[in-house]
């Protein structure tokens, strides 16, 4: 039964996925599937600007049609992936790209998770050093006999 | 006090400040990147006198002030009285720019409320407001007498953000505008 409702709710989920390729499949007409491909590829890279967690693919606010119709008439036209990224971007700013281009601003946003990995690293093998220090190195074979002495002297006496 | 046993406090009091400053940010708040930039060319119709107009040429000359509404756009009721007030007391050229909206809802909306706006054209699919990069209303520009766009506002141009954000600004631009 467990299964059964597991299996049942991906089915679900795939159906979600299914209703927006739907929607946007109807509107545009495309000349042939690579432009169609693009389209889709574009519009999971810029940003909805009203709802700004969601991309132009996901989002049904009235502006993101419209953006979503900019972008489809221009692949039309036979503007390159570039050129609409820039129309966009001379209107909207760098934060109409859902992913954010590394340069100097972002650097700190692509680069800080890792380098606070590292800091976390160093900082457990640290801790973990001072808690377990290396072994003592065994003792030479001479040190060890006279150890040996002194611990039967010191044991009492049967 | 060893530097080893404050470091976690002092990690954490830094966490604690880029959030304090991140909660602060406003996301909705897009700084323009039209700014300083000339206004776009457009063409539309007006949407009180179909035989008109609104183009860019309007906005050159003098300052001027473009608001983006729409019928269907509930704080924009919020601004209207103070664009009634700009346009009676005539500091600035008003004008409107009427975002994916009806014509009928449109006409309706102004001869109810009042129309504060010297024209106002019909940008019905939005394709105006996206060349000036309207991502929501209400949103208003200041233009300055050579066309170039100088400063946006986002959100409701209320009688708190006339007087402190446009009015000052306006002022400033006019007082540099004497002085060559």
């Amino acid at each position: 039964m467990k299964h059964l409702s597991m299996i049942a709710l991906g089915l679900v989920c795939l159906l979600g996925l299914t209703q927006s390729a739907w929607t946007l499949q109807d509107a545009y007409p495309f000349a042939n599937d690579k432009q169609q491909q693009r389209f889709y590829q574009l519009l999971s890279q810029l940003r909805c600007l009203v709802c700004q967690n969601q991309t132009l693919a996901e989002s049904d606010v009235p502006l993101a049609k419209e953006l979503r119709q900019q972008v489809a008439t221009q692949i039309q036209q036979g503007e390159s992936d570039q050129q609409i990224h820039q129309y966009l971007q001379a209107r909207y700013g760098e934060f109409v790209l859902y992913r954010p281009r590394l340069t100097l601003q972002t650097g700190l946003l692509w680069l800080g998770p890792f380098g606070l990995l590292i800091v976390g690293l160093i900082a457990l093998i640290y801790i973990v050093r001072q808690k377990h220090p290396q072994a003592t190195p065994p003792l030479a074979a001479a040190k060890h006999a006279e150890l040996l002495t002194r611990i039967n002297a010191l044991q009492p006496k049967e | 006090m060893k530097l080893r046993y404050l470091l976690p406090l002092l990690l954490f009091s830094v966490l604690v400040l880029c959030f304090w400053r991140g909660l602060q940010l406003d996301p909705k708040q897009l700084p323009s990147t039209l700014i300083n930039q000339p206004v776009p060319r457009f063409r539309l119709v007006d949407v009180k006198q179909p035989q008109l107009y609104l183009t860019q040429q309007d906005l050159q000359g003098h300052f001027s002030l473009l608001n983006v509404w729409a019928s269907w756009c509930l704080s924009c009721r919020e601004e209207h009285a103070q664009l009634m007030a700009i346009a009676k007391d005539k500091h600035i050229a008003l004008y409107g720019l009427n975002f994916q909206d009806k014509l009928a809802n449109a006409r309706a909306w102004l001869n109810t409320y009042g129309n504060p706006y010297l024209k106002t054209g019909w940008d019905p699919q939005g394709q105006v407001g996206i060349d000036w990069g309207v991502y929501g209303t209400p949103e208003t520009y200041l233009i300055d007498p050579q066309g170039i766009i100088r400063y946006k506002l986002i959100g409701p141009l209320t009688a708190q953000a006339w007087q402190q954000k446009l009015l000052p600004i306006l002022r400033q631009l006019q007082q540099e505008a004497k002085t060559p």
